[in-house]
C-alpha cells in the first residue's frame, strides 16, 4: 500500500481524550484523509543545488543535489518539470494533472515514489522521514560483543578511511597557490610535450637494462625496498592530487580526502563525486587527471634518466667545479648505478603502471569513470550487471533486437564479469598456492588438500545459503 | 485539451482508487457522465499505468583510491636476489 491508497479508515485516526491515541501517521500531520491534497514544496534554496547540462547526443541532463543527505540524483524530464512545480502551492494530485497535460502519461504510484525519495534526501520542506533501519543498525553496532570487536577489526583492516578534516580548504588554498598554473595552456601544451616524449624515453631506459626495479641503488636491496615503498608512496598521493585540484579547477568541492586501509594496503582516496554537478568534459578531466598525472612524472622521471649524465657533464664545466666535487657528487649522480636514479627508475615505473592500471574500465577505477561519462550512461557498472543477469537471456530466448544501452550493457556486464571470474581465479591460484604449501608443511599434502576444499566448499556453501535466506524474504515482503 | 473536466478525471483517479482501476480497466464506463471531445476521450483511453519514471537514478560515489602495494619477486616463490 502506498499512500495513495490510505483511506480514511486506514489512517492512524484517534479520538483525543479516548485513551486510544496512536503515534500519528506523517500523512496524517497535513491532511488525514487526503494526501492527494498534500502540497510538496523544495526544501530551503541553501539546503540543495540543481545543475543542466547537454550530454551526448544533445540530450539535457538535470542533476540535483542534497547539500544536508550529500546526495545526488539525476532527475528525468517529468521529473524535472515536477520539481520546478514544487513550491508549496501545487496538491499532489495538481501535479498529477500537470504531468497528464504535459507527458499524456498517468503514474500515480511513481509519483508518490518520487515524492517519498525527495522526502528521504530532505529535499523538500516536509519533516524528513525518519530512517528506522539505520537507527536500528546504528545501536546494534554500538553493542560491544567480542563478535563485533572482531567483526570491527576486520573492516578496519578490509576498508578504513582516514579522511582529512576541511580537505576541501586546503586543496583550494594548493590550487589557489600553485594548482591554477598546472592549468594554464602553456604549462598544459610543455605537459603534453613532456608526456608525449618521456615515454620513448622510458622504453629507452629500460632497454638499457642497468637499472633494476627492486633492488635499487648499488644493487643493494635495502635501499631498494625504501625507495620502493618511496616511489609508490609519492605517485599514488600525486595521482589523487591531481583528482582533487582539477575538481577545484571546475569550481567543485572535495568532499573527503585521506588516507586509509584497503584490504590490508596503505591508501590514498580522494571523493570527487560532486563534479557529477559538471558537465560531461569536466567529469571527464577530473576522472583523466590521475592517469595523467602518473604519465606526465614517468615522462619527467625517465626524460631526467636519460640525460642527467649529461646535465651532470655541462654542470662541470659551465659552474667550473671543483673536480673534488666533480668525483664526489656529480660522478655519482651521473652513474646509473646510483641510489638517485634507482629511485627514478623505481618512481617513473610506478607512474606508469599506476597510470596504465587505472585505465582498465571494468575495475571500478579511473578507466570505468571515464568509459562511464563517454557512454553518458550513469551507474554502467550496475545497470549493465542487472541488464545480463535479468534481461539478456529473455532477449536472446525471444530474438529481440538490443537498443544503444542494451547493446553496451550486454558487452560491458559480460566482460566486466569475465573479468571478475578471472581476478577471483587468480587470486584463488596465488594465495590459495601459498595457503596449500603452508598447510602442507603442517598437514602433510594429502590433509592440506581435504582442509582446503572443506573450507571453499563451506563458502559456497555459506554464500548460496545467503543468498536463498535473502531471495526468500524478499517473496515474502512483496507478497505481504 | 486542458479543460475542468480532464483535470477532475485526473484529480479523481488520483484520490480514488476504484475510480482510477475503472479508468485503465474500462475507460469506457469510467468516462460516462464527463463531457469530452473525441480526442479527449482516445487520449484516456489510451492511458497506461507507471509510465511515469518512479525513482531519480541516485548518482554513484566517485571515490578514487590508490593502494600502495609493495610487491617483490619473492612475492611470487622466487628467492631474493644477491646483493651486489
Amino acid at each position: 500500500m502506498n499512500f495513495w491508497d490510505i483511506k480514511p479508515a486506514d489512517s492512524m485516526e484517534s479520538t483525543p481524550g479516548s485513551g486510544t491515541e496512536q503515534p500519528a501517521s506523517i500523512w496524517v500531520i497535513q491532511d488525514p484523509y487526503n494526501p492527494a491534497g498534500y502540497k510538496p514544496a523544495k526544501a530551503a534554496t541553501k539546503d540543495w543545488e540543481i545543475s543542466k547540462f547537454t550530454g551526448k547526443g544533445g540530450k539535457i541532463h538535470t542533476i540535483l543535489k542534497s547539500n544536508i543527505s550529500d546526495s545526488y540524483l539525476e532527475l528525468s524530464e517529468s521529473q524535472s518539470f515536477v520539481w520546478e512545480l514544487m513550491d508549496g502551492s501545487h496538491s499532489v494530485s495538481d501535479l498529477v494533472v500537470e504531468v497528464f497535460l504535459r507527458f499524456h502519461t498517468l503514474s500515480i504510484e511513481g509519483l508518490s515514489a518520487f515524492i517519498d525519495q525527495l522526502q528521504s534526501r530532505s529535499l523538500l520542506s516536509f519533516p524528513p522521514k525518519v530512517d528506522v533501519y539505520r537507527s536500528v543498525q546504528t545501536q546494534l553496532s554500538k553493542r560491544s560483543q567480542p563478535a563485533n570487536i572482531f567483526k570491527r577489526l576486520f573492516g578496519i583492516i578490509l576498508q578504513s578511511e582516514f579522511s582529512v578534516p576541511g580537505i576541501d580548504r586546503i586543496i583550494n588554498t594548493i590550487y589557489k597557490l600553485l594548482g591554477w598554473l598546472v592549468f594554464s595552456k602553456p604549462v598544459q601544451f610543455l605537459l603534453l610535450l613532456v608526456t608525449l616524449v618521456g615515454l620513448p624515453f622510458f622504453y629507452l631506459d629500460v632497454k638499457q637494462g642497468d637499472l633494476s626495479f627492486f633492488i635499487g641503488a648499488h644493487g643493494m636491496a635495502h635501499v631498494g625496498l625504501v625507495t620502493l615503498v618511496a616511489a609508490q608512496i609519492m605517485a599514488v598521493f600525486v595521482h589523487e592530487l591531481s583528482h582533487a585540484l582539477t575538481t577545484k579547477y571546475y569550481h567543485r568541492r572535495v568532499r573527503r580526502g585521506g588516507v586509509g586501509l584497503y584490504f590490508g594496503m596503505l591508501a590514498f582516496f580522494v571523493d570527487t563525486t560532486d563534479i557529477w554537478m559538471a558537465g560531461r568534459k569536466s567529469r571527464m578531466a577530473v576522472t583523466w587527471a590521475g592517469p595523467y598525472s602518473g604519465f606526465i612524472l614517468g615522462a619527467v622521471a625517465s626524460i631526467t634518466l636519460m640525460i642527467h649524465p649529461i646535465s651532470g657533464f655541462i654542470f662541470n664545466n659551465l659552474l667550473h667545479t671543483t673536480p673534488t666535487f666533480y668525483f664526489d657528487v656529480i660522478l655519482p649522480l651521473a652513474d646509473h648505478r646510483s641510489a638517485w636514479a634507482g629511485f627514478m627508475y623505481q618512481f617513473a615505473t610506478f607512474c606508469y603502471g599506476i597510470a596504465f592500471l587505472n585505465l582498465n574500465p571494468l575495475l571500478q577505477l579511473d578507466g570505468y569513470y571515464i568509459l562511464m561519462d563517454w557512454l553518458d550512461i550513469p551507474m554502467l557498472r550496475e545497470r549493465s550487471i542487472t541488464f545480463v543477469r535479468q534481461d539478456l537471456k529473455k532477449k536472446i530466448q525471444k530474438r529481440e533486437r538490443f537498443n544503444r544501452e542494451e547493446g553496451i550493457f550486454a558487452i560491458f556486464g559480460l566482460l566486466a564479469l569475465a573479468w571478475t571470474g578471472l581476478a577471483v581465479f587468480f587470486i584463488i591460484e596465488l594465495y590459495g598456492g601459498q595457503l596449500y604449501y603452508w598447510l602442507a608443511g603442517i598437514l602433510g599434502n594429502q590433509l592440506a588438500w581435504i582442509v582446503l576444499l572443506i573450507a571453499g566448499g563451506a563458502i559456497v556453501i555459506y554464500y548460496l545459503w545467503r543468498n536463498l535466506l535473502v531471495s526468500h524474504t524478499r517473496r515474502m515482503i512483496s507478497n505481504a | 485539451m486542458s479543460t475542468d473536466a480532464i483535470k477532475q478525471i485526473i484529480k479523481r483517479a488520483g484520490s480514488d482508487l476504484d475510480f482510477r482501476k475503472l479508468l485503465f480497466n474500462d475507460p469506457q464506463a469510467a468516462l460516462t457522465g464527463y463531457e469530452l471531445t473525441i480526442e479527449e476521450i482516445d487520449l484516456l483511453k489510451a492511458l497506461q499505468p507507471d509510465h511515469f519514471d518512479s525513482t531519480a537514478t541516485e548518482l554513484e560515489e566517485r571515490v578514487s583510491r590508490a593502494r600502495v602495494k609493495v610487491s617483490f619477486p619473492w612475492d611470487r616463490g622466487d628467492t631474493p636476489p644477491a646483493p651486489k
